[in-house]
């Protein structure tokens, strides 16, 4: 059958420098949303800062903006609309007051008392609120608390309150306000910066460099320093927009800069009594809303660049693969379809299925699954490899930036690619199970086991909600739990990962499907308990024959409990067949490689160096998007030059109901 | 042998878990009671606050006689208010009348300060609960929107409208919302409480901020949610988008949403302060701005305890509820 004879030993070859089996990317969340488009340039943030020098500018030198003094009073020319002329004075762009001044003019005026209130308070306030949160961040912890307490009662009185009694006390005017503000805002400041600095205290690195012998005040100058700094920038730069409200709020409520001197808060309140006269209302809330939009984005913009730890990423999905074969016409060079029309026994099927991202990089290229009842499938093959995509698209889960481009998936005579939602549902749960790697995340926290467990049961009509509850209990007691009410009338955070990835099983069993999918099931769990969850899926299949898809990386799972394997590498099955003679006998040089890479315990390992995956071009040589051929290639150790030109095609391996995709494939001389 | 099944015999921990809470009405009553001792110190410290201000600002005696009175009257008021005692007997006078709800009788209106708060709360009380109502009932339905589909015009619209809602002053939407629909169109009152019409304006303008804080907590929670684990392995039950967003999305949103509610509730009662004033609702707010321009001292002393005290108690409500609603946040308690 092979092109080329080899010996195994030569893909096990041993190189110091190479990193182990797990040298590429990573699958996952963390991977960024590859796929561009999503970020627009905040083109608002430019807007906003050329809004702030324009106020710089009319704080600084009001005269060189202002057409009229804003005191000045022309009582021919009271109540005038905008863009009408005075009898002697001339144009009011935007019209004239009670007084006869000019509001255009009274506005400009108006920015500099705002701005020193705005200014100073956050000073003020900022530099006490930072101070207080760090003093209370490193004093003793019972001062720290009490502190923060102190800071608590104050934040309980709402700031207008406070502010009005202050302006109250001290004749109001611009320091009245100044201090108003400060004092109502410097519990905020405090409290953030208390809760980033402790939380930085025991930072995984400020102990490490506590540890390397840096003192206490080393480490919040070189460490903690600058990142809370960040955070604090950051709301100060939200509570620009808080300041400006209150200030303008006080002189509104003439609590803050009084009349005749100008400001948007009082020019307001003039505005309210001759609201008839709407320019006199709209023009300073307009100005308002303006610095306070402004403000606002500022601060979204200064979170983004300088937290990004609180802010959410929006459209990132939370599946992302990054290497995918290029196109190559379906079918043509991965010869015939190995499976068979369906028949009494296949539970499902995937015929040449081929996945690719929405900007047209294929994931998963011509694979072909067949489900048969009572066979256990496993699917290995290392992160990335398109696995978990496979059962994604079982479910017709496909996240929203994958697309199935080509092939047909049948899940118990239901076709899935291209059904309605209403019928992907009616599959869902009632034909196909599914067990995800995580049970914590996947269990919905705020619901008890209880209203979980049976859910599929009442969603696909087979029992009542109470009918669930009562099969809920008895699946409880099947799973192996000992307490089996108690565990019902618990929240998942309160069960152990081993005990989670049961209750998932049962949700995957409990409206007794056909098809039961487990994408990785034990990989997040203690090693102890993974023969536990094994046992309790293989229970099911025993016991209702349902076909099962194992997805796994781990070879030892394979060996316990599947009866195929298909060996699965940059999106296409390099090999697949019966596991016994799979893993006895591997075919492809990739499936070698696996398996010698995973270490199982083996007394005759000790002292041996660990094999690992030999890196033959690069030490990332992933699958190269652009290459047309075998996506192994360029780490395969037995790769020929046609090896990156084209796909191979299939090949069967006799007398195992198999076959290998390979140029060059090992070979057993006993055959 | 495997690794996995050879470990299975090692032991599992099936039979151990953490000590089941009880759950319910129960333990809500005893989170309840357990932050009393803390409402009771912040009203405490409030008071205290309220009372050194006033004594660190100067005189009280100097803002409650008239400009042109002459020293013996300022003696005898001095005399009368207990002000010629020293300040820590005056505090401890002040703790032990304060205790007894007995903040002083109001200048203006000669009756007890405490009393005139008390026949007021309840219209702010009202407003500021209908608010609350209008915004979580454009907010919750926007912002699942947004959430399920985060790319869809809908969602768009909803975030522009939200950055909106939190950037129009309160003091300048109350005045635009009455020349709007009570100067131009005659659609609602301007001022005054009588009627349901009259609620409408005072209502929608003290709510409309936090609508926009409401959407914005449900969008990210809810895509924070669907965007995880959890939502998939109810699709895959077979659950419809109803079912998901229902039974799974909205208890999952409930608890930071009323954590959210109860840490803005000082800032919506500030907000009342103004509402009130422009449609001269008569609730605490239009009260405080009354009593600071007339000099009440005492009804001002008695409103910012009264403010003080609502804000502590509701926040305590909340975070009692929350943990009734949310598991996971109990066990960090």
């Amino acid at each position: 059958m092979t092109l080329f004879p080899g010996t195994k030993d030569a893909v096990t070859t041993t190189d110091g420098d190479t990193p182990d089996l797990a040298p590429l990317p990573v699958e996952g969340p963390v991977a960024n949303p590859g796929a561009g488009g999503y970020r627009r340039r905040n083109y608002g943030v430019y807007l906003a800062l050329f809004l702030f020098v324009v106020l710089a500018v009319c704080a600084c030198i009001p005269s060189l903006l202002a057409p009229f003094d804003p005191t000045h009073q022309s009582l021919n020319d009271t109540l005038l609309s905008p863009g009408s002329r005075g009898t002697v004075t001339g144009l009011h762009l935007l019209g004239t007051d009670e007084l006869g001044r000019d509001v255009f003019s009274r506005l400009i005026y108006g920015v500099r008392p705002l701005a020193l209130v705005v200014l100073g308070s956050l000073a003020l306030s900022g530099a006490f609120g930072l101070a207080y949160g760090m003093i209370a961040a490193f004093a003793p912890a019972w001062v720290g608390r009490v502190m923060m307490r102190i800071a608590d009662i104050q934040l309980a009185i709402p700031s207008f309150v406070l502010a009005i009694l202050l302006a109250y006390l001290i004749q109001p005017g611009v320091k009245s306000s100044v201090l108003a503000i400060a004092v109502v805002t410097w519990p905020v400041y405090a409290r953030v910066v208390q809760a980033d600095a402790g939380k930085l205290k025991r930072a995984d690195y400020v102990l490490a460099a506590r540890v390397s012998g840096l003192s206490w005040r080393q480490v919040i100058w070189h460490h903690i320093t600058k990142n809370v700094a960040s955070v604090f920038v950051v709301i100060l730069t939200f509570y620009i927009s808080v300041a400006v409200i209150i200030e303008s709020s006080l002189s509104f409520l003439g609590y803050g800069i009084r009349p005749p001197r100008p400001d948007w808060g009082n020019m307001l309140a003039g505005g309210v009594t001759y609201i008839n006269y709407w320019w006199l209302a709209v023009f300073p809330g307009v100005a308002v809303t303006l610095v306070i939009l402004a403000s606002n984005t500022l601060g979204e913009f200064a979170r983004q660049k300088l937290d990004p730890r609180s802010s959410i990423d929006l459209g990132a999905s939370s599946i992302h693969l990054y290497r995918r074969r290029p196109n190559r016409p379906p079918g043509a060079s991965a010869g015939p379809s190995p499976v068979k029309a369906a028949d009494g026994t296949t539970a499902a099927v995937l015929e040449n299925v081929s996945i690719s991202t929405d900007t047209g990089r294929p994931i998963v290229a011509d694979v072909s699954v067949e489900l048969r009842s009572g066979v256990v499938t496993a699917i290995v093959g290392e992160s990335g490899s398109g696995k978990s995509t496979i059962c994604l698209a079982l479910l017709g889960l496909l996240p929203a930036n994958l697309k199935l481009t080509e092939g047909r998936i049948t899940v118990a005579g239901h076709r899935i690619d291209g059904a309605q939602s209403s019928e992907l549902r009616r599959v869902r749960g009632r034909h196909l199970g599914v067990v995800f790697q995580d049970p914590l995340a996947s269990l919905d926290p705020v619901r008890r086991i209880a209203s979980q467990l049976g859910e599929p049961r009442v969603i696909h009509k087979l029992d009542s909600r109470k009918k669930a509850r009562a099969w809920s209990l008895e699946k409880v007691q099947d799973l192996g739990f000992h307490d089996p009410k108690a565990v019902l009338a618990m929240h998942p955070h309160q069960l152990s990962g081993g005990m989670r990835q049961r209750v998932c099983i049962g949700i995957a069993v409990a409206a007794e499907p056909v098809v039961l999918v487990a994408d990785e099931p034990t990989t997040a769990l203690d090693v102890s308990v993974r023969g536990k969850v094994l046992r309790s899926l293989e229970s099911y299949r025993v016991r209702t024959s349902a076909a099962m898809l194992l997805v796994t990386h781990e070879i030892a799972i394979v060996r316990a409990i599947a009866d195929r394997v298909i060996v699965l590498y940059g999106g296409s099955v390099l090999e697949e067949g019966a596991r016994a003679s799979v893993l006895a006998a591997p075919r492809s040089p990739y499936t070698r490689a696996l398996m010698d890479a995973s270490v199982e315990f083996d007394p005759t390992l000790r002292g041996a160096s660990l094999p690992t995956i030999a890196e033959t071009v690069a030490d990332d040589a992933a699958p190269d998007a652009a290459a047309a051929g075998c996506p192994f290639a360029p780490r395969c150790p037995r790769a020929l030059p046609i090896c990156t030109r084209r796909f191979p095609e299939r090949a069967a391996v006799p007398g195992n109901d198999g076959a290998v995709w390979c140029w060059n494939p090992l070979e057993y001389g006993d055959e | 042998m495997t690794v996995a099944i050879g470990a299975e015999a090692a032991g599992s921990r099936g039979g151990r878990f953490e000590t089941i809470r009880q759950t319910g009405w129960w333990s809500v009553a005893v989170a309840v009671l357990r932050r009393v001792p803390w409402v009771v110190v912040t009203v405490w410290g409030v008071s205290t606050i309220v009372f050194f201000l006033a004594r660190i600002a100067g005189n009280p005696v100097s803002l409650l006689v008239p400009p042109e009175a002459t020293p013996e009257q300022v003696k005898v008021t001095t005399h009368n208010l207990g002000l010629d005692a020293s300040t820590w007997e005056q505090y401890r006078r002040f703790l032990a009348h304060a205790v007894r709800g007995d903040f002083g009788d109001s200048f203006t209106y000669q009756q007890s300060a405490l009393g005139l708060v008390w026949d007021r709360v309840g219209a702010t009380f009202e407003l500021a609960l209908s608010a609350i109502l209008i915004s979580i009932l454009l907010a919750v339905p926007l912002g699942l929107v947004a959430a399920f589909r985060p790319r869809s015009i809908a969602a768009r619209v909803g975030s522009a409208f939200a950055t909106l809602c939190q950037s129009i002053p309160v003091f300048w939407l109350a005045p635009m919302l009455v020349l709007l629909f009570a100067v131009k169109v005659h659609i609602f009152p301007s001022s005054g409480k009588a009627g349901l019409s009259s609620w409408v304006l005072p209502a929608v303008s003290l709510a409309l901020f936090q609508t926009g804080l409401y959407f914005r907590v449900v969008r990210a929670t809810g895509i924070d949610f669907l965007m995880h684990d959890a939502s998939r392995l109810v699709r895959s039950k077979g659950a419809s988008h109803t079912r998901l967003a229902l039974q799974h999305l909205m208890p999952n949103i409930c608890a930071p949403l009323l954590t959210v509610i109860g840490l803005d509730l000082a800032r919506l009662l500030g907000g009342s302060v103004i509402v009130e004033t422009v449609f001269a609702w008569p609730g605490i707010g239009q009260l405080l701005i009354q009593a600071a321009q007339s000099h009440d001292y005492p009804v001002i002393q008695a409103l910012v305890v009264v403010f003080a005290a609502g804000v502590v108690i509701v926040n305590m409500g909340v975070e009692a509820i929350r943990e009734a609603i949310d598991p996971r946040s109990r066990s960090q308690a």
